[in-house]
């Protein structure tokens, strides 16, 4: 059951439930700044200690002048809980769609743990041409295809083309813009690319990867870490000297006796190449005689085959002719026939075309005799129908005369009234004789024409007649001629045939005879080929003979040749093996730690940085939670002042009494602790981790509930509110109840200074007067109002200062510090080639000021501190100027540089404890040790 | 020996710089089982000594004897003790707390001391037996005053101390407050001190102990205490 004062408290807090949740949250948000905050630099640095252990992540990489054998890596794996991964590297520029890029060729080994790449998205590559992108290069999507420009990428790599499969994080390239250097390209690396390690075929590793266990035990940044670093690189670095020195030798015994073998060699093959020059020559002799001989043959056997040629040509001549005669003979005989066949076809023509000719005229006769016939039978004809025509004409005349006289008559009585009778007898009398002559007319008509016809056929008969007997004459004329011309004709054809006999038979025995004397002279000709033909082909045998012997010969020659050349090149490369040998340096190690990786070593300052901020930033947020938990209490504490009386009176102990706002200040505390420290753990750690997300690729978020930590906080955090309760309740908790029942004396109101000063207290306004008596009646509240409004003013002010100490270090950093605006690194170079540098880079640029400088790292100590600082030696002292400002940041005096004086930056002062006027020792080796002046501290922000 | 004795008893107060004492030789005894009342006028004292008489606040000279036991010599510790099992206090304004209902506040009483009444019992008894679960807000005056005695009565003290209990009531309500005390006094022959100005209220105590400037005036022995019904002001 709860008792009724837990009730009690348990309704106070609810009735100032606003009171008790501004306690809660001020002290959640005081904790939960203070928590984060200070968990973030544990996180960051635990996270990318994950990271790096989770995929084992080198704790040293090792360079050499001259990369690494198998031996080397055996003297290294003796050391205690390493392992080494043997890897490659190659820097290169690669091209894809004519974006040309600096990109590092890394080999991805997929059987070894070291320096493992997280997956962001793709696969690992299966086969030999298929790479993997580092998600800090510039993104190209899976399935790019790039190639490798460089000319040297056939010494380096299998494949020029590789096409991208997936996406990866590396460890070893934490940071966004930190990539580390090349010499391919413009010195910066865009891509990182991991390619299969079976590409790589170079001779031998370029570069080594240490893990050691014991280090891998402990955590990044820490100083276990860097002592464990300290105490291992010289491990490495006695190892590699041992084995680097030994390969040397090794190397160094190994060319010489390579040397001596090949000196050896060469002496054999030029002993050899003398014997060969000899046989050489005798061969040559030899060739040359058989060439003679055959080009002799040649010469005798081109004679013969002339003359065979000649002695063809003839014959081919006249065999040419007879067949030309003979052909025009052939043609002759068949003119001959053909003239005969005409002749007698002529004659054939001749008796036929006779007898035709005599039957036409027989026929143009029997015409004649027609005609005449006819004309007989027309002539008769035409008199009858003549006779016919005049006897009618004699009977229209008579009908005509008729008719006029009955015409005449009815004329008469026509105009004669009376006698209609007659009159119409008359009329129809008139009118038959009409009609009868009409009819007669009629007649006489038809005769008429039968005449005219019979007098038109009469005419055409007798001209028939005539033109038939003309027609007869005519063909009677024309046949005797041409009779008489064919006969004629068949005549003179006869005696030509007759004639062309005679020749025909005269050439016809003059072939014959020429035929049987170009049959001789083939057979003679053939036997002359045959033999030519066999002396060629014996010929060639031989000139192939030679050519064998000649190309036989001419092989021999280029093999000499070659020999000549060989001997000459090994000559020559024995003599560079031999100045090689004598230049060989012994090879250089260079072991980088983590630290040496830009982006590694940032993230790290970054954390350190954070870390730095929850030294002092949260405290304020403590300070404000406490004050605004005592205001909160002892307001309350006075509003229940009776209470706290009446509680006493009952009999409740004083103790019991403060438990209850012990309880409510402490409950209020606690939630807010845990409310606090669950947000802060969780929120500021993930809003640090996000915003160095943009240039970080830590990939592991670890964000552990910090209990120890926490358990600090929230224990410190009670210890705090107990303590502000006990403040707030003392007041109430000492007097005797009586005392309580009384409403507390108001503190006497007290004259103040001002009241002093007449003048102006008179001219107050009353408010004014109370104001001022207040301020200093209540001190108490007075007092806190100033805290409460100081830490805020602080935290805001603490705020700015944030964002003003990183913008402005910027500006004042690269303004008024540092004065160059590029750094270009060479080797070691002497003050000629030093110049010679300046000149050439002064002449892209003629207002550009070049100072050179030297600068190398050491060891510096001051007493029994010492420190690595980077040592700058400027090529004089006027120029040093150049590179940075010799001004120190509070005096703002300006330095300058005097002989066997130093400057030195105000992190390193404060480090070595050194002033003005020290002296510090700089470790230029194990052995050398120089000793200079601190002439003045430097203003300087970054580098340290 | 009488159950309450005081002798001489003086307080005084430093308020500034000025002292005021506001009890000078108080002495007066009081018996078992009575009803005795203090009268006088404001700052007469009469609240200083009922305030020592009940522990809660310290005399600086003379002796308090509650039942034997000096409680002068009292440390802090037996003083709470003291204020825990031996006194009952009511107040004119009743200093409930007005976070708790009727049967709480009077339950805050009854946590601290082991041999008490029931809550609901005894606010059966003061006539507020369906009131239990109200908040004194929720309450008249009258109600609160019985409250405030419920739990004052609770504890079974051997000394009820009641400071004006009808100062802020009105006549009627003031009177069922009285008769509420006198009966409790009458009936569980419990000693009961009342402080008042009204001199009134003289007729119903056993024993009337006036008071004038810190000082006893007299101390006058009622023989036939009026019941409150008789009583008129």
């Amino acid at each position: 059951m709860k008792s009724a004062s837990f009730k009690n408290t348990l309704r106070s807090i609810w009735r100032t439930k606003a009171r008790y949740i501004s306690i809660l949250f001020i002290v959640a948000l005081g904790v939960g700044f203070f928590a984060g905050i200070k968990a973030s630099e544990p996180d960051m640095i635990n996270s990318t200690d994950k990271y790096s252990d989770m995929q084992n992540l080198m704790h040293f990489r090792l360079i050499s002048t001259w990369g690494f054998d198998d031996e080397e890596v055996r003297a290294l794996e003796a050391l205690d809980g390493v392992s080494v991964k043997r890897s490659y590297f190659y820097d290169c520029v690669t091209d894809h769609n004519e974006d040309e890029a600096e990109s590092r060729f890394i080999a991805y080994d997929k059987d070894s743990d070291i320096n493992q790449l997280w997956l962001k998205d793709g696969r690992f590559p299966v086969r030999d041409n298929e790479c993997l992108l580092d998600s800090a290069s510039y993104l190209y999507p899976v399935g790019t295809k790039i190639s490798v420009v460089s000319e040297d990428a056939g010494d380096n790599l299998k494949n020029t083309e590789y096409t991208i499969v997936g996406h990866v994080y590396s460890a070893m390239y934490v940071s966004d813009y930190e990539h580390g250097n090349t010499t391919a390209g413009d010195g910066g690396i865009d891509h990182i690319v991991f390619v299969p390690a079976g590409n790589f075929t170079i001779g031998y590793y370029t570069e080594l990867y240490l893990v050691f266990s014991d280090m891998k035990a402990e955590t990044v940044y820490t100083q276990g870490y860097k002592d464990l670093e300290k105490e291992k690189k010289p491990l490495i670095e006695e190892a590699g000297a041992a084995a680097s020195s030994d390969r040397y030798m090794r190397t160094a015994e190994d060319s010489e006796k390579q040397i001596a073998d090949a000196e050896a060699e060469l002496e054999k093959a030029e002993a050899e190449l003398v014997d060969a020059k000899k046989q050489l020559e005798d061969a040559k002799a030899q060739i040359d005689d058989g060439e003679k001989q055959l080009e002799d043959a040649e010469k005798l056997l081109s004679e013969k085959r002339g003359e065979l040629e000649d002695g063809e040509k003839q014959l081919n001549d006249a065999e040419a002719e007879y067949a030309e005669k003979y052909a025009e003979l052939t043609e002759g005989t068949e003119k001959l026939m053909d003239a005969r066949r005409q002749y007698s076809e002529g004659l054939e023509e001749y008796a036929s075309s006779a007898l035709e000719a005599e039957k036409e005229l027989a026929a143009a006769k029997e015409q004649i005799s027609v005609a005449e016939v006819n004309l007989d039978y027309a002539r008769e004809e035409l008199e009858s129908s003549r006779e016919s025509y005049e006897t009618v004409r004699g009977l229209y005349d008579k009908a005509y005369g008729l008719f006029e006289e009955l015409k005449a008559r009815y004329e008469e009585i026509r105009h004669e009234a009376g006698l209609e009778e007659e009159k119409s007898l008359l009329k129809e009398q008139l009118e038959k004789a009409e009609e009868a002559f009409l009819k007669i007319g009629a007649r006489l008509d038809e005769s008429k024409a039968e005449l005219y016809a019979g007098q038109a056929e009469f005419d055409r008969y007798v001209s028939e007649l005539e033109e038939a007997k003309r027609q007869y004459e005519e063909g009677r004329a024309r046949a005797d001629r041409e009779l008489s011309d064919a006969k004629q004709k068949l005549e003179d054809a006869k005696a030509e045939i007759e004639y062309n006999e005679g020749l025909l038979e005269e050439g016809r025995a003059l072939l014959a005879q020429g035929r049987e004397e170009l049959d001789a002279n083939g057979k003679v000709l053939s036997e002359a080929r045959a033999e030519v033909e066999k002396a060629e082909a014996e010929l060639a045998e031989k000139r192939a003979d030679l050519e064998a012997g000649i190309k036989e010969y001419n092989e021999g020659k280029a093999g000499y040749e070659d020999g000549l050349a060989q001997l000459a090149e090994g000559k020559a490369r024995l003599a560079d093996s031999k100045k090689l040998l004598e230049e060989l340096e012994p090879p250089e190690w260079f072991i980088y730690t983590r630290d040496d990786n830009g982006g590694y070593q940032e993230y790290g300052q970054n954390a350190e940085r954070i870390g730095n901020i929850a030294k002092v930033f949260p405290a304020f947020f403590i300070i404000v939670a406490a004050l605004v938990s005592i205001t909160g209490m002892t307001r309350m504490v006075s509003e229940e002042r009776t209470q706290i009386g009446t509680l006493k009176a009952l009999g409740y102990s004083g103790i019991r009494i403060f438990g209850k706002y012990l309880f409510y200040g402490c409950s209020a505390t606690f939630l807010g602790c845990v409310l606090g420290l669950a947000v802060g753990y969780k929120l500021f750690p993930f809003v640090i981790f996000k915003a160095y997300s943009i240039l970080y690729r830590v990939q592991v978020n670890e964000m552990p509930f910090l209990f120890k930590d926490a358990l600090i906080i929230t224990g410190v955090s009670l210890a705090l509110s107990a303590l502000t309760v006990l403040f707030s309740c003392v007041k109430v908790m000492m007097p005797v109840p009586a005392q309580l029942m009384r409403p507390s004396a108001p503190p006497s109101g007290k004259r103040v200074l001002l009241e002093r000063i007449r003048p102006v207290w008179k001219r107050l306004s009353f408010f004014s007067k109370v104001t001022v008596r207040n301020v200093f009646r209540y001190k108490k509240r007075m007092i806190m109002t100033l805290i409460g409004i100081m830490g805020c003013t602080a935290l805001m002010l603490c705020g700015f200062a944030l964002r003003d100490s990183i913008s402005d270090i910027v500006a004042k950093q690269f303004d008024n510090v540092m004065h160059f605006d590029a750094m270009a690194y060479t080797q070691a170079v002497d003050r000629e080639a030093i110049s010679e540098i300046q000149e050439i880079l002064g002449n892209y640029d003629k207002g550009a000021q070049i100072t050179a400088a030297m600068q190398k790292s050491y060891s510096l100590s001051h007493g029994d501190v010492s420190h690595s600082g980077y040592v700058m030696v400027g090529e004089s002292a006027e120029k040093t100027q150049n590179i940075m400002e010799p001004r120190n940041r509070t005096t703002g005096e300006r330095y300058t540089l005097e002989p066997g004086e130093a400057l030195v930056t105000e992190k390193l002062a404060k480090i070595l404890k050194v002033r003005e006027g020290d002296v510090i020792t700089v470790s230029l080796s194990d052995t050398e040790k120089a000793d200079i002046t601190v002439g003045g501290v430097i203003e300087n922000y970054i580098y340290h | 020996m009488s159950f309450i004795s005081l002798k001489n008893v003086t307080k005084r107060y430093r308020n500034g710089g000025v002292v005021i004492e506001a009890a000078r030789n108080m002495t007066f005894d009081i018996e078992k089982g009575e009803l005795a009342v203090i009268v006088g006028p404001s700052g007469s004292g009469k609240t200083t000594v009922l305030n020592i008489l009940g522990g809660m606040d310290n005399c600086d000279s003379g002796s308090v004897s509650v039942d034997g036991n000096e409680i002068q010599f009292y440390t802090r510790k037996q003083l709470v003790d003291y204020r825990r099992h031996d006194v009952g206090f009511i107040f004119q304004f009743y200093n409930l707390i007005p976070n708790l209902t009727a049967r709480e506040n009077v339950e805050l009483a009854e946590q601290i001391t082991s041999d008490c009444i029931k809550a609901e019992e005894i606010l059966e008894k003061v006539g507020l037996g369906d009131r239990l679960d109200n908040f004194p807000a929720q309450l008249s005056g009258g109600e609160q005053q019985r409250v405030s005695i419920a739990r004052a009565l609770s504890k079974k003290p051997k000394l009820l101390l009641c400071d004006e209990p009808t100062g802020a009531l009105d006549y009627t309500t003031g009177k069922m407050i009285l008769k509420l005390l006198q009966d409790t006094c009458r009936a569980d022959n419990m000693t009961v001190i009342i402080v008042t100005h009204n001199s009134a209220l003289t007729a119903m105590a056993d024993k009337v102990i006036k008071v004038k400037s810190g000082e006893t005036v007299s101390i006058v022995k009622n023989e036939n205490p009026k019941s409150i019904e008789e009583i008129e002001w």
